[in-house]
């Protein structure tokens, strides 16, 4: 088990946790914000999922599923490869609105299956090279790129299993 | 990238959001909870600690550094390496009290330094070893109990961050 086999099983482990945080939250719900301030489910979701794609392309050298499989229609919103919540004001947040639960997992599930195939091809060796992206000067390698979108994403999963507790109680998760 | 520095990797970044999240709490804000049943960060970070601590030694026998350094000491809490947070009921999570955010910090610093000890040893080989599961009887490769660690760790780090916005506002994280 080299590094992208690591990060496969950790990619893995996130589909899971969305599918049991998410499951049977009214579109309601996914706006509930505990304080006037603080992300709800649906935009954390969509911000996690449109992460992953914008990076996991960027890295695979693809078009965003958002863009080439028309999921931003399905939400609504333009189809705009640089729209994916970094920076979104408050208001902006408080305006997103996510269709359903299901259309969410939809599209997490339809990034990940990237990712894994990506992550299937990837060696050791290319881990260690720098990744084509002009953003950023010098550029980090494609495995520190990688180090990255996980721990944000599984950052704001924490955060939508947290929010899910709040809105369910203790024991959601039994 | 071989799998050591990929863990490494994320344990390190990781570690920034934790000090950036913590830096300036009053043991007051550490125990601050947003609804009824929400844990609070004081309780998030010393669950997060004890669970590391907690999976190291179930993959390689070596004693809980929260028992052998006397850390329930310093929380105020027993001497028994089966505490960690885990099934807690919301008294119980009521009850727990941590000290300041310098106390976490130095007993999360004690279980990295013998998480990292672990990884420096640690062969490809040893990655297909059966190891104890966390909950029953049965085993794992010892691989899945390294993944556990990082999810569970960035998961609670998550969490922190998110409590450290909703105490004082947006805008605390610079990108």
């Amino acid at each position: 088990m080299e590094g992208p086999e690591v990060a496969a099983d950790a990619f893995g482990r996130l589909k899971s946790i969305l599918e049991r945080s998410l499951e049977g939250l009214t579109p309601e719900q996914l706006t509930i914000q505990p304080s006037p301030g603080s992300n709800p489910i649906g935009w954390l979701c969509w911000h996690l999922a449109r992460g992953q794609d914008d990076h996991v392309s960027n890295l695979a050298g693809r078009e965003q599923a958002w863009v080439a499989d028309g999921w931003h229609e399905k939400f609504n919103l333009p189809a705009d490869p640089t729209d994916f919540g970094t920076g979104d004001s408050i208001e902006r947040v408080r305006a997103f609105r996510a269709p359903d639960a299901q259309t969410l997992l939809d599209y997490y599930n339809a990034v990940h299956e990237r990712t894994a195939q990506y992550l299937s091809t990837l060696t050791s060796e290319e881990m260690d090279k720098p990744v084509n992206d002009d953003r950023w000067t010098p550029p980090p390698t494609v495995g520190v790129r990688l180090v990255s979108i996980l721990g944000d994403n599984t950052q704001h999963a924490g955060q939508i299993a947290y929010l899910r507790g709040y809105i369910s109680g203790l024991g959601w998760r039994t | 990238m071989e799998f050591r520095d990929f863990i490494s990797g994320v344990l390190i970044a990781n570690e920034r959001f934790i000090n950036d999240a913590l830096e300036g709490l009053t043991p007051e804000d550490l125990l601050k909870r947003p609804g009824p049943e929400s844990n609070p960060i004081g309780w998030l970070v010393w669950h997060f600690s004890r669970t590391q601590d907690n999976h190291v030694s179930g993959m390689t026998g070596w004693p809980h550094v929260y028992i052998t350094d006397k850390w329930y000491e310093k929380f105020e809490r027993d001497e028994d390496e089966g505490d960690r947070g885990r099934g807690h009921t919301t008294e119980q999570v009521d009850a727990f009290r941590a000290s300041d955010v310098e106390t976490l910090l130095a007993y999360y610093g004690a279980v990295r330094a013998k998480t990292d000890r672990f990884l420096q040893e640690l062969t490809l080989d040893d990655l297909e070893r059966q190891v104890p599961e966390v909950r029953g009887n049965g085993t794992v490769p010892l691989a899945a109990r390294l993944t556990a660690i990082l999810v569970d760790n960035i998961q609670h780090t998550g969490q922190v961050a998110y409590l450290r916005g909703l105490i004082k506002g947006k805008g605390w994280l610079e990108a």
